[in-house]
């Protein structure tokens, strides 16, 4: 079929395969993919409201495992630069966040062997505790199958209790490309298999919570993996409509042991705009303006998003990999009306909050992101010594520390 | 929100029919920004096929060099351009004959606007600089610049590469300033190049995506006796720069010359130009200050 059938196909509002996204993204001009992208979003969002969150990007612990090879974050068990946040630096974190009106921690970490389920479930019901109404969007599929295989509980079994501690929803972290040839190349098929994170999914969404779908593309996969990981998303929504948004951003490569370069900025631009017109059920694509820069990430409102995604406070994975952009609320919101289209604050289920907060009252202005950890701060907190730790690094560490 | 019939403006570009202030200010507030791009890449293609050059230059900085400080052009270079302030004319001749005598690579040199403060006329210090060698101005601002200053450079027998912005400003008076140069162009032809991004800019306010793009574009549709429209490498940076290219411009200005590679050969400034080039659907061409094509 033509670029131009497969247009109009696109235009009259019918579904395409996995061929016609496949000619489309090799054959189609950045115009005509962005005008395509731009006519789905009006006719989705035909209000002109561009959403965004204000959410906090807390990496709870850098130890992990896994050791995927396009990671710039993680450190292996042992190392002296790991750490585990204490609750008393999410509690900081968490009272932060409520100051400059969020309401929601987006928290994920690496997977490290000497963090029980228990643990986890201790910590969800501190924070809901502490703070009742406040929402914890965490742990990404690999990280619930680590827990599953550390724990040596089924998947349900450990998705059900860690809702019963305070779960509310999921990210959709450690997708990369859903295709096992190349997470075998990435190093992150031991971690979770295209089958296993989208398993997950299914099982978070069949016991009623909702989850974001990622995408990094841009590292070794082909053009037909990357829309193979769509077509896969795309499945599982039709069963389950449980996926909220989805976000893709580019591989980064600085400090990462598979190296390389970051695809441009007008690959990010045609990406999006082939994951809005592929991606037919999905409400909501999010801008990754932390990847591509203030830019970029305003010009993905005419090439499909209608979200600027989360006013960051604080960013370490993509930071450790090169990028360091920082946009706060008053910038966000700034972007989104210059745009032409009006802001509006959102939840993680893309309901409407309000208007901006910095209308409403004084919010300082924030310039740069945040560091999980304070300079100074131990990187090991003593409450871990109340939890049993399965590594000898673990136990070690652990003796040592006073309780 | 503005109505704009992009059919019927595609049509008169094709047709060479300049726009029409009003058709272009109601481009401008239109909020269809892939609209304005696809004509602006239109003029692009009608003007350079699909031709994406870029320029690599080594910078001199004549700010307290001395008078025999050695002069070692990289064979890198498709360009020499002074920056800085000279102890006096003089000097600045000294450094232009200097380098001069060493490279055929053109030679270009200074904001117009500061060479209009160095002291004694303006014709006399490019006439000086013209006789030592110097092939162009490296850079005008517009907010800066009038048809006086052009002149002078005419009558110098110099062209001037490029000419910027000075600080961001709305539509309209980028409209307003836009006609200004193409009229003063009309008048003396030798404009080479116009980088319609502002050179100062604000790190708590940034200018947007939007507006840039949108600016890009306009000068594009603006400026039908420019032959060039640029985006500048050091200033912009990998993504910003190729979505100018994105937008119609043609051209990247201000690639450096030497380049120590920390990152490796795949990450070397050269590879990472053509890729931004070649991912924005352009054939890759060295060009080098004269804006002819270099070749290995
Ligand atoms: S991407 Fe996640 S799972 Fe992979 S090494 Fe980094 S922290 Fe570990």
């Amino acid at each position: 079929m033509t670029v131009d059938a497969i247009a109009a196909k696109v235009t009259r509002g019918e579904r395409i395969d996995a061929d016609e996204a496949l000619t489309l993204y090799r054959e189609a001009s950045t115009w005509q993919l962005g005008r395509l992208a731009d006519g789905i979003r009006a006719r989705r969002h035909p209000e002109r409201l561009v959403t965004y969150i204000i959410d906090r990007n807390v990496n709870y612990t850098n130890v992990c495992v896994a050791r995927c090879n396009f990671c710039a974050f993680y450190r292996t068990v042992g190392s002296p630069d790991g750490y585990v946040l204490s609750r008393e630096e999410l509690f900081a974190k968490i009272d932060e966040t409520i100051s400059v009106g969020g309401s929601q921690l987006l928290l994920q970490g690496g997977h490290n062997p000497d963090l029980p389920l228990a643990w986890y479930e201790d910590l969800f019901r501190a924070v809901k505790g502490a703070y009742p109404t406040f929402r914890l969007h965490a742990l990404s599929p690999p990280e619930i199958l680590h827990i599953s295989r550390m724990s040596k509980l089924p998947v349900p079994e450990v998705v059900s209790r860690l809702i019963a501690a305070g779960l509310d929803s999921v990210p959709g972290g450690g997708a990369e490309i859903l295709v096992d040839r190349v997470r075998k190349l990435l190093n992150c098929y031991g971690k979770a298999t295209a089958d296993e994170w989208l398993g997950v999914m299914r099982e978070v969404h069949l016991q009623g919570l909702r989850t974001t779908a990622t995408m990094m593309y841009g590292s070794v996969e082909t053009p037909e993996e990357r829309i193979e990981h769509m077509m896969r998303l795309r499945a599982l929504q039709d069963e389950t409509h449980g996926f909220t948004a989805f976000i893709t951003w580019s591989y980064q490569p600085d400090h990462t042991e598979l190296a390389g370069v970051e695809l441009t900025g007008v690959e990010y631009l045609r990406t999006l705009a082939l994951s809005r017109i592929v991606l037919d059920n999905f409400d909501n694509l999010q801008a990754s303006w932390v990847t591509q820069g203030g830019k970029v990430g305003q010009l993905s409102l005419a090439f499909g998003a209608n979200d600027m995604g989360s006013v960051m406070i604080e960013e370490n994975v993509v930071r450790a990999a090169g990028a360091s952009f920082c946009m706060d609320e008053v910038e966000i919101v700034r972007n989104i009306e210059n745009a032409g289209f009006t802001p509006m604050r959102r939840t993680m289920h893309y309901d409407l909050v309000g208007p901006p907060v910095f209308l409403e009252r004084a919010v300082p202005r924030r310039l740069s992101l945040d560091v999980a950890k304070r300079d100074g701060a131990d990187l090991m907190p003593a409450e871990l010594a109340a939890y049993e730790a399965r590594t000898r690094a673990g136990r070690e560490q652990r003796a040592q520390s006073p309780s | 929100m503005v109505a704009v019939d992009f059919d019927q403006l595609t049509e008169a570009l094709a047709a060479g029919t300049a726009l029409s202030g009003t058709q272009l200010r109601a481009l401008a507030h239109s909020r269809d920004l892939i609209g304005l791009g696809m004509l602006a890449a239109d003029v692009r293609t009608r003007l350079h096929g699909g031709r994406g050059t870029f320029v690599r230059i080594e910078t001199i900085d004549v700010t307290g060099r001395p008078e025999d400080a050695a002069v070692e052009v990289p064979a890198e270079a498709g360009e020499v351009r002074f920056m800085g302030t000279p102890v006096s004319l003089e000097a600045a001749v000294a450094a232009v004959r200097a380098v001069r005598a060493t490279t055929a690579v053109p030679l270009s040199g200074w904001a117009l606007d500061a060479l209009v403060h160095w002291g004694g006329s303006l014709a006399a210090t490019l006439g000086a600089l013209r006789a030592a060698g110097l092939d162009a101005v490296a850079t005008a601002r517009l907010d800066r610049l009038d048809l006086e200053q052009l002149r002078a450079v005419a009558d110098a027998g110099l062209v001037l590469q490029t000419v910027t912005v000075g600080v961001p400003s709305d539509d309209d008076v980028l409209l307003d300033q836009l006609e200004q140069l193409r009229a003063w162009q009309a008048a003396t032809g030798v404009v080479r190049a116009c980088a319609p991004l502002p050179v100062e800019v604000s790190a708590e306010q940034p200018t947007t995506g939007y507006d840039d793009m949108r600016h890009v574009a306009l000068a594009r549709l603006v400026l039908d006796n420019v032959t060039h429209v640029q985006a500048h490498w050091t200033r912009m940076g990998a993504k910003l720069s190729q979505s100018c290219l994105l937008f119609g411009a043609n051209d990247i200005d201000a690639v450096p010359a030497r380049d120590a590679m920390p990152h490796g050969p795949r990450r070397a400034i050269l590879e990472e130009v053509r890729r931004n080039l070649q991912a924005a659907s352009l054939d890759v061409v060295e060009r080098d200050g004269a804006f002819a094509e270099r070749r290995a």
